[in-house]
């Protein structure tokens, strides 16, 4: 009970909203005595990727002793409103470009004399852009200290999934249904049983379509427990345990990009690159953290 | 604690606005006839601006999507060829290709290994003049004038189809005469089993090539017996016009049953040989790229089926045919050979 009201707590500091009020607030509550704020601290500290899951909740019911903000119109927005309303739809929007100038960029005789090459290849390199930006957050929030980059991970590893899934759909579509013979025409069942048999076949024949799809298969689970109730569901362990997907994602991505090409590697290298620099900071932080002897490790959790 | 220094900011910027606005005013009778803009830089700087607008719309979204993207602006035009003369295959049923589509969908490494790469980055390949070397077995070598190549034969159009090996196909009406009229003029020996074409390769004016993803100079060779067969076409022109610098000018080859990397762009040597030549594909993926690299939909790529093709302009991918549907004039020339192993 009471680690959870912490956790929430925490959520409202992080907002920047009411840290002056916190630990009135948490007094109010008549939380046991030892809750003080060092204790407070500490207990956050040692649940910061928790948190860090919670902040994502868009709405947690407010607790009672802390005044919700007033619904008027402010000229001066608090750092949690501009995010929420100024910056968020500007990285979404941002995020949709790519999708929306491709779409253009065909419709115009933008792309080059095969669009649905460009497609297939822009979808692809797109995705592994935002799987490589979902990597960066936690490396920038330890690193830089920018903690509220934590509030565009779902947004950004959404897109990584909308990107490898227009990729996927574009191969399904431009490769494997238009290599069809459509014996009976196009709308025919045979169709539908002929589109999965050539997916599948090339699945699993060819190494580099198979990782691809691997790589997507790691990221749809990812989008379906992206919600805040499949978080509140899974409980914060096990969503981040599986959320670690990610990880395989991203180098199964950069591996079919890099089986695909014909010649020249550099431009997988460069995602490799950036993904083994992003994986490599966990490792260290991993090595960093089990190399810490037991009795220190709390109270090196608190200085990290 | 900043007003003192606002205030005089202020009084900059009031400064400065100042000065702008007397700079700025001009009577009527200022401007010189001389000075208007003529009519036609008028409507240039309306084109410039829709390029600048078009390029800044690519550079906000695209810079990032530069790794493959081009609009598809083909070669300019060059100038027309005379007395061409409609060959044989010239019609083959297929619709032809446009001239935009041909000149920057095309995969010359040399000047880049994008597709559209060829068309952009060509601009400072000369290729006039143009000499080729004819060298090893043959009674005849020497350095040959390209213009007096092409004089001495009768040009003729064919319209071909093009499959690379990377599953997309184009029909291209290309301008050439059969090789086989060049070799019979220097008259290979007994010992001549093999033509070997070697490519140009200029660091300075072919920027591809200072990328050593292959080694450079390319190399392609054909058996003489498929050096000499009647479709094999030396190509100088494309669409009864100079062959443009991004298809391999001034001169390349076009062996329609064979995949694209076969067709050697930018002839700068044609050697015969005894041995079997490494072409520069099969050097970089033995395993990948064969030396006879004949169009065979039963033959797959390792990383991928070769079973059909998508034509350049269609949705629907088609079938590809055995020896890319010239098997009537070619199969001959491999029978007893297992084409599984000489891929």
């Amino acid at each position: 009970m009471r680690s959870r009201y912490v956790e929430s707590a925490t959520i409202y500091s992080r907002r920047g909203i009411y840290r002056g009020s916190l630990s009135k607030a948490f007094k109010t509550r008549s939380l046991p005595e030892s809750a003080d704020d060092g204790g407070i601290a500490a207990t956050r500290r040692s649940t910061g990727n928790m948190s860090a899951i919670h902040a994502l909740i868009p709405r947690l019911p407010i607790p009672t002793g802390i005044n919700p903000p007033s619904g008027a119109i402010c000229l001066t927005m608090t750092r949690n409103r501009q995010i929420r309303w100024l910056v968020k739809p500007a990285v979404f929007l941002a995020s949709v470009a790519p999708s929306a100038w491709l779409v253009w960029a065909a419709l115009h005789g933008q792309l080059s004399a095969n669009p649905l090459g460009d497609v297939t290849n822009e979808t692809g390199v797109w995705t592994l852009r935002f799987l490589s930006l979902t990597l960066c957050v936690t490396p920038v929030r330890r690193l830089a200290g920018w903690n509220d980059a934590i509030r565009f991970r779902r947004m950004v590893g959404l897109f990584a999934f909308y990107y490898g899934t227009l990729h996927l759909l574009t191969y399904v579509v431009a490769d494997r249904l238009a290599g069809l013979e459509f014996e009976n025409g196009i709308v025919a069942w045979t169709t539908a049983r002929d589109l999965v048999a050539t997916v599948a076949s090339d699945v699993v024949k060819r190494p580099f379509i198979t990782i691809g799809f691997m790589a997507w298969l790691c990221l749809l689970p990812l989008a379906i427990t992206s919600t805040a109730a499949m978080i509140r569901r899974l409980g914060g362990r096990r969503w981040q345990a599986l959320h670690r997907l990610t990880y395989v994602a991203a180098s199964t991505g950069v591996l079919h990009y890099w089986w695909l090409v014909k010649a020249d590697v550099r431009r997988p290298m460069v995602y490799a690159v950036i993904v083994g620099c992003l994986l490599a900071f966990r490792v260290w932080r991993w090595a960093r953290a089990a190399s810490v002897p037991t009795m220190r490790r709390a109270a090196a959790s608190i200085r990290m | 604690m900043g007003t003192s220094r606002e205030r005089a900011d202020d009084e900059a910027c009031r400064r400065v606005d100042t000065d702008v606005t007397i700079m700025l005013i001009k009577r009527s009778s200022d401007i010189r006839t001389s000075e208007i803009t003529d009519k036609s830089h008028y409507l240039n700087r309306r084109q410039f601006l829709n390029a600048v607008a078009v390029a800044t719309a690519a550079t906000a979204a695209g810079p990032l999507s530069s790794e493959t993207l081009a609009a598809s602006n083909g070669a300019a035009h060059g100038r027309k060829l005379a007395n061409v003369a409609k060959g044989a295959f010239s019609g083959s049923g297929d619709k032809i290709n446009s001239w935009n589509d041909i000149t920057s969908y095309n995969n010359f490494y040399e000047f880049g290994i994008d597709k559209n790469d060829a068309v952009t980055n060509s601009g400072k390949f000369v290729t006039s003049p143009w000499k080729v070397s004819i060298e090893g077995e043959c009674e005849k070598p020497g350095v040959m004038d390209l213009e007096d190549m092409l004089k001495s034969e009768t040009l003729e159009e064919r319209v071909y189809r093009h499959r690379c090996v990377e599953g997309w196909s184009l029909v291209i009406p290309w301008v050439g005469f059969p090789l086989v009229n060049l070799i019979k003029k220097v008259q290979p020996t007994s010992k001549a089993k093999f033509v070997e074409f070697t490519s140009a390769a200029d660091p300075k004016t072919m920027r591809g090539v200072r990328n050593p993803i292959l080694r450079w100079p390319y190399r392609e060779g054909l058996r003489m017996d498929e050096a000499m067969h009647p479709l094999t076409l030396m190509v100088a022109g494309l669409y009864g016009e100079v062959l443009p610098a991004s298809d391999g000018a001034p001169l390349r080859l076009a062996v329609p049953w064979k995949y694209g990397f076969k067709h050697a762009k930018s002839i700068v040597g044609i050697r015969f040989v005894e041995q079997q030549p490494l072409n520069s594909w099969q050097q970089y993926a033995p395993n990948e790229y064969g030396f006879y690299a004949n169009v065979n939909p039963a033959v797959d790529h390792p990383r991928w089926s070769q079973a059909t093709e998508r034509r350049i302009g269609e949705f629907f991918r088609r079938k590809t045919l055995m020896f890319n549907g010239y098997a009537d004039q070619v199969q001959s020339l491999y029978t007893g050979m297992d084409l599984r192993r000489n891929y």
